[in-house]
């Protein structure tokens, strides 16, 4: 659609493959981002429906005693997860990179060469990044807490499959790349300083 | 672009200054989250004091006073055990290090609760915390004998 | 009706219906109480208005137990008596003081609380507060600080009543004056109560001036007035009839007395600055200026068979006494970061801080799902609501300990810790007693001798004490507390006083072989001597004498009142 044309301009000009440090760089500055939307969201989300943590009394602090909601930390993970998803998924989709790729200088390529995934790939590919794991993992650990060490650590190992899987390709596709045909590609003088692992391949896919 | 260039770096530098104050308070919050606890309970009790001097001269108090209690098994089973909350067993087992450290919390409160104390230097204690302490000093000297 | 005894001459005998020795608040409530009715009255006190050193003198003696406030001190001997010096401190007896405690030898009165209460609100007016309750709950509705969370199965929080400095003389002066029954004799010195050949009636009252007359005072009935310890010497020292003195066919008078120990027994380190101990320090409510004690609930106290202890907060760093009793809000700037503890503690109890400090820490509440650990909105806002102590807390628990210590280092309080100190209603001991010295006084009557001695009840109680508090405090995260008293020792702290709470030496019973007075304060086996003040308390109990003591002189009032009619 609107993203086809700048990406066909680009099909034919020689590519790097976004190396691993920028895209973990990346990847933290859309972190820091979400995380601040996240808070904005649930100060939101308290106003409307209440706390969930709450000091049982002012005397509380003195013991450390505070009562969280189990319901609302559920409620809380399934809005943070959405908006994960969305906001991947609309930047992806929209700009062709998420605002911390685009901040470092990376877009993201479908399996036409385009600039930007479509909707379906992206949420794949946000999907296989883990954060669903994540969500997961808290409702395990809330359901029944002794089972959430084992949900983080499979959320965990599953972190470390799409690292390995990502350095070992030799279009730096991860699992997550793969399933979604997407590969990170850059065209910018920022990816020189931030990272330089990253391949060379003329023309794409 | 140069322009963009400009604005990006502002961005990150901006953004750098408002986030970089908080990350030494959240790291470790990170870690003790997401990374399970591989170590035994003895470790990972251990591992909730972080002034390990103190901690050793309390035990060491401790232990001068019930000294058929200075091995580290008996003592994580002390600890781990006599318990009138609803914990089970395992919790202690498969808990997470803010988790351990509930569960450390709440079986202080139940020892002084049932008056579970000890009197080290005249200060009441609960014996949990003293036995902590005492599991601190095992493995301290544990290690200088190494 | 003022009179000087300086004016009456030698050999005189005066002749009244009610004679009262001794111008302190006993003395006075009972004139005051009986003020403007038909009965005449004579009140005889040793002083005049004001201090008088060779009056004061009088009171000197000898100590010979525990250490102890010099005698000559420890009274007043001038109108007013010793409200002349009172810390102003209100606060009734409880049920359970009355009661026969069969773990503690000798207790039990012959009286209970619903035999005082009625005097209660006579006696807070006199006394000079504007409330007779003291229950905790009424008094947390009316205050702004809040004692501590103690669950009241395990420790309980009780309301004093400070009167205020102004109020505090006790003085009645104009009104005992201007009564036309009430003469008010000032420099009268009781020298020997008189009775009958049968030692069955008060005949007279031998009284000298100082500067060397002598009268007497005939009366239908007298009351005793004059304190603790001079009470019991006035009776020993009646010794012309029968050589043991006045009421003492069973030797009781002088034993059994009783004081409110007080020492320093432990040390409260709170475990964070924003613990509010203002309560427990003298402040500011709505109708008083009121204070905090600490105890062990009554039902806990029989359970482990203890003599009632309470705790009075002291601060270790803070203003004088004097200062923080009439401050309008003593707001305790307490605080005991972990971080923050060298200096004050010793070396093991700064390992213990250490130590607690590392487990009392929060759980790091962070948002889930977020791809950094983010704290939750409500607890920022928390940390934004708050007040800089609890800043100090909350502020390492959700930013982790890096933010805490910086905040602490540009916010940091300095460190307060409480000394706990005793206040012991200590158990009836027949051995702990005020006797006749063998110095004389310038009267040549023999001086007051007092043994003051403790039990090992006492001390057990106090240990036992402070071990259930000190759980409690543990149990509630507000702290650690230190036994600084050596509970296994023989020796009584160095700094062991009492509250200038003289009782117990003219005990009162229904069985004369148990009690110096009955029920209505009557010396057993006299028909019409009566004695009035703390000097009848079976045991110091719970409360503060000086308001107890006047409700019991109201009632022993009304029953002279009847008795003369």
């Amino acid at each position: 659609m609107e993203r086809a044309d700048a990406g066909a301009k680009r099909t034919d000009q020689v590519v790097v493959y976004a190396g691993i440090p920028a895209r973990i760089a990346a990847y933290f500055v859309d972190a820091v981002i979400l995380s601040l939307l996240f808070f904005a969201v649930l100060a939101v989300l308290t106003l409307v429906i209440g706390p969930t943590v709450r000091f049982v009394s002012p005397l509380d602090v003195l013991r450390a005693r505070v009562v969280v909601d189990p319901g609302r930390v559920v409620l809380d993970a399934l809005v943070t997860t959405a908006l994960s998803a969305a906001y991947f998924a609309f930047s992806w989709n929209r700009m062709g990179a998420s605002p911390g790729q685009w901040l470092l200088g990376l877009r993201l390529r479908d399996r036409r060469g385009r600039i930007g995934l479509g909707v379906r790939d992206a949420l794949i590919r946000w999907a296989l990044l883990g954060p669903p794991l994540g969500l997961i993992a808290v409702i395990v650990g809330t359901l029944a807490p002794l089972l959430r060490p084992s949900a983080i650590a499979v959320a965990a190992v599953w972190q470390l499959i799409l690292l390995v899987t990502t350095t070992r390709n030799e279009r730096k596709q991860g699992i997550h790349d793969r399933a979604a045909g997407s590969t990170v590609v850059t065209s910018s003088r920022l990816a020189d300083r931030v990272g330089s692992d990253g391949g060379v391949a003329a023309g794409a896919p | 672009m140069t322009r963009i260039g400009l604005t990006r770096r502002h961005f990150l530098a901006l953004l750098g200054a408002a986030v970089v104050p908080l990350v030494p308070g959240l790291m470790p919050a990170l870690a003790t989250h997401v990374w399970p606890a591989r170590e035994g309970l003895a470790a990972r009790l251990v591992a909730l004091l972080t002034h390990t001097t103190s901690a050793a001269a309390v035990g060491r108090a401790y232990l001068a006073q019930s000294p058929h209690e200075a091995r580290a098994d008996r003592l994580v089973a002390a600890i781990t055990s006599g318990w009138t909350g609803t914990a089970p067993g395992a919790a202690w087992q498969s808990a997470s290090k803010p988790e351990l450290l509930e569960l450390v919390r709440m079986k202080i409160v139940d020892d002084f609760a049932r008056e579970e104390v000890a009197i080290l230097d005249g200060w009441i204690v609960s014996r949990t915390e003293a036995r902590l302490c005492g599991l601190v000093l095992l493995a301290t000297e544990g290690a200088r004998s190494v | 009706m003022l009179l000087d005894a300086r004016t009456i001459p030698d050999g005189a005998q005066l002749e009244t219906d009610l004679c009262i020795i001794g111008g302190g608040p006993a003395g006075i409530t009972v004139a005051h109480a009986l003020a403007g009715r038909s009965t005449r009255i004579l009140l005889l006190e040793s002083g005049p208005d004001e201090y008088d050193d060779p009056t004061q003198s009088l009171y000197d003696g000898e100590s010979v137990g525990l250490p102890y406030y010099s005698l000559k001190f420890s009274r007043l001997r001038f109108f007013g008596g010793s409200a002349n010096h009172w810390g102003g401190y209100c606060m009734p007896h409880q049920a359970a003081d009355f009661e026969a405690r069969t773990w503690i030898p000798h207790s039990g009165w012959p009286i209970g609380e619903m035999d005082l209460a009625p005097y209660y609100p006579r006696a807070a007016e006199l006394v000079g507060i504007d409330t007779t309750r003291f229950d905790l709950d009424w008094w947390i509705t009316q205050d702004q600080d809040r004692p501590l969370p103690f669950d009241a199965a395990r420790a309980v929080t009780r309301v004093v009543q400070i009167v205020r400095q102004n109020r505090r003389g006790f003085r009645f002066r104009d009104d005992l004056q201007d009564a036309s029954n009430v003469t008010l004799c000032l420099r009268a010195n009781a020298l020997e109560i008189v009775t009958d050949d049968q030692g069955r009636t008060t005949r007279e009252v031998r009284v000298g001036t100082l500067e060397g007359a002598r009268f007497s005072v005939a009366a239908r009935a007298f009351v005793l007035a004059t304190g603790g310890i001079e009470n019991a010497r006035l009776l020993l020292a009646s010794n012309g009839q029968n050589p043991a003195g006045v009421g003492n066919d069973h030797d009781l008078v002088g034993r059994f007395f009783g004081e409110h120990p007080r020492f320093g027994a432990a040390t409260f380190v709170p475990t964070d600055r924003a613990i509010p101990l203002g309560f427990h320090f003298p402040h500011r409510a709505s109708l008083s200026t009121i204070e905090g004690y600490i105890g062990l609930p009554r039902e806990l106290q029989r359970r482990e068979e203890l003599v009632d202890v309470q705790i009075l907060m002291q601060r270790e760093l803070g203003p004088s006494f004097d200062d923080a009793v009439d401050a309008p809000v003593v707001r305790d700037a307490l605080a005991l970061p972990r971080n923050l503890t060298q200096g004050r503690l010793d070396e093991f109890g700064s390992h213990l801080a250490n130590v607690v400090g590392d487990l009392s820490t929060f759980q790091q509440f962070t948002v889930p799902g977020a791809p950094l650990p983010i704290p939750y909105p409500e607890l920022v806002g928390e940390v934004l609501n708050r007040n800089t102590a609890d800043r100090l807390e909350l502020i390492p628990a959700i930013f982790g300990d890096l933010a805490g210590a910086a905040y602490a280092q540009l916010y940091g309080a300095p460190i307060t810790t409480a000394i706990f100190r005793t206040r012991i209603d200590q158990a009836p001991n027949p051995e702990s007693r005020v006797a006749l010295g063998t110095e004389r006084d310038a009267f040549g009557m023999l001086r007051g001798q007092l043994d003051w001695q403790l039990t090992d009840l006492d001390r057990y109680s106090v240990r036992r004490t402070l071990e259930i508090i000190g759980a409690e405090i543990g149990r509630l995260g507000l702290g650690r507390l230190q036994i600084t008293f050596d509970a296994d020792g023989q020796a009584w702290p160095e700094d062991m006083s009492g509250g200038y709470h003289h009782a117990g030496t003219t005990r009162m019973s229904a069985d004369p072989r148990r009690g110096v007075v009955d029920g209505n304060c009557r010396v057993h086996g006299l028909d019409n001597l009566y004695i009035a003040g703390s000097s009848v308390f079976p045991t110091v109990g719970s409360g503060n004498p000086t308001y107890v003591l006047v409700a019991l002189a109201l009632r022993l009032a009304d029953h002279l009142g009847t008795v003369l009619s």
